[in-house]
């Protein structure tokens, strides 16, 4: 640097003004791109969870036609949904391995009994935790009855070596069946 | 800096073999390992960092005699972060099924030591219209290594390519090229690969880049 300028301003001002601006500007751009995507991204993920609510409920075959119910106080549970033939869909979500969500939509018929479990744990450890969301696993809950408490270990297996995320899993079905017997 | 010899078709090509920024300069390998077990997010990684270093190389080289030197770190951070979190937001808006495919390595594109070592080595000290060509050269360099290991893993692996069915359904499958040890076993024998066709190729390449070690010193003399 050949300036002549101030030598105070060069080592002191310039480098906080020259960081200062950047920044300022990259916070306006990302404030604009966000205006632009954040709907777009909202939109996906309201796509995303009722086509997995639909996924849970075999006799709805239409996004449209589930009514959201908001009258709940079950804690941890985050959505439900109900069919016109009576049956509900609930979401619950749950802290799994390493305070990662995990998140569960249970599907129950109108007498109670489970139409449909499902996981997403793409938070848990990929090939450990993440096991819990895989059908072979999700298999044994097939129409238990959705009106009693499960035990891990007890009434249905743990996914052995994921204690912590199959921890999650129960305790997230189980907030389900206790948002169906409140709202039945 | 004497680099007015370097024609703009030897800096573009660069990346590709001679610099390759994978294969011979060894950065940016821990997004390649993970990213490498599908050609499909090899690609839209590859375009995703293509992207951001072409951005943030014109970026840095518009603004290289504005930023001081005490804060150029910081200043490299920002504009670069600014343009991988750009390029998430899109991916996550647009093309959700890629965004979740790439998870935490999009973000981490903002740390990719390719992205940062081409600020400091080349758009730092270069004009706007080669630290572009320089972008598009290593990403490009990125880019093909990414497809060329995730093709061979996802080929041995899982008997797929771009999805589509290659090896029969009935064949044993490699299924370690799916996992680190795999990538790491790829990724070595690319790399003699590359430095075998490097020499192959040196007769009519010159010798002489920006990056090379013993010209960096020489120069520095």
């Amino acid at each position: 640097m050949s300036k002549t300028a101030n030598s105070s301003w060069e080592t002191t001002g310039k480098p906080i003004v020259v960081l200062t601006v950047i920044s300022l500007i990259v916070s306006l751009l990302l404030a604009l791109v966000n205006g632009m995507t954040a709907p777009v991204i909202k939109e996906n993920t309201r796509r995303t969870t009722l086509a997995a609510y639909v996924s849970v409920m075999p006799s709805v075959s239409d996004a449209a036609t589930l009514e959201e119910v908001t009258d709940y106080t079950t804690a941890n549970v985050t959505g439900v949904v109900k069919a016109p033939d009576g049956g509900i869909a609930i979401k619950a979500e749950e802290k799994g391995f390493d305070g990662g969500i995990l998140t569960v939509i249970m599907g129950f018929d109108a007498n109670g009994a489970e139409t449909g479990i499902w996981v997403d744990a793409s938070t848990q450890t990929k090939g450990i935790g993440s096991n819990v969301s895989t059908d072979d696993f999700l298999a044994q809950f097939n129409g238990m009855d959705g009106t009693k408490n499960i035990v891990m270990n007890q009434d249905f297996d743990a996914y052995s070596g994921a204690t912590i995320s199959s921890t999650a899993l129960f305790a997230a079905i189980n907030d389900c069946i206790n948002c169906f017997n409140e709202l039945a | 800096m004497a680099q007015e010899n370097k024609s703009k078709v030897s800096i573009l090509t660069n990346g590709i073999i001679k610099e390759n920024p994978v294969l011979r300069l060894v950065l940016g390998t821990c997004s390649i390992l993970a990213v490498t077990t599908a050609v499909s997010s090899a690609l839209g990684m590859g375009a995703a960092f293509t992207f951001v270093l072409v951005c943030s190389n014109i970026m840095i080289s518009l603004l290289r005699k504005v930023i001081p030197g005490k804060v150029h770190l910081p200043c490299y951070i920002v504009i670069i972060a600014g343009f991988v979190t750009i390029v998430q937001m899109f991916m996550q808006a647009y093309m959700e099924s890629l965004y979740n495919a790439l998870g935490v390595f999009l973000p981490l594109i903002v740390v990719n030591c390719i992205i940062l070592g081409r600020a400091e080595m080349f758009a730092c000290k270069n004009n706007v219209v080669d630290s572009a060509l320089d972008g598009v050269g290593m990403g490009l360099g990125y880019t093909l290594t990414a497809t060329l290991m995730a093709s061979i893993r996802e080929i041995l692996g899982s008997g797929t390519w771009l999805g589509f069915q290659i090896i029969p359904e009935g064949v044993a499958k490699v299924s370690i090229m799916t996992q680190a040890p795999g990538a790491f076993f790829c990724f070595g024998l690319l790399m003699a690969g590359c430095v075998w066709l490097e020499g192959k190729l040196d007769a009519r390449i010159e010798r002489k880049s920006c990056c090379d070690l013993d010209n960096l010193k020489k120069e520095a003399e």
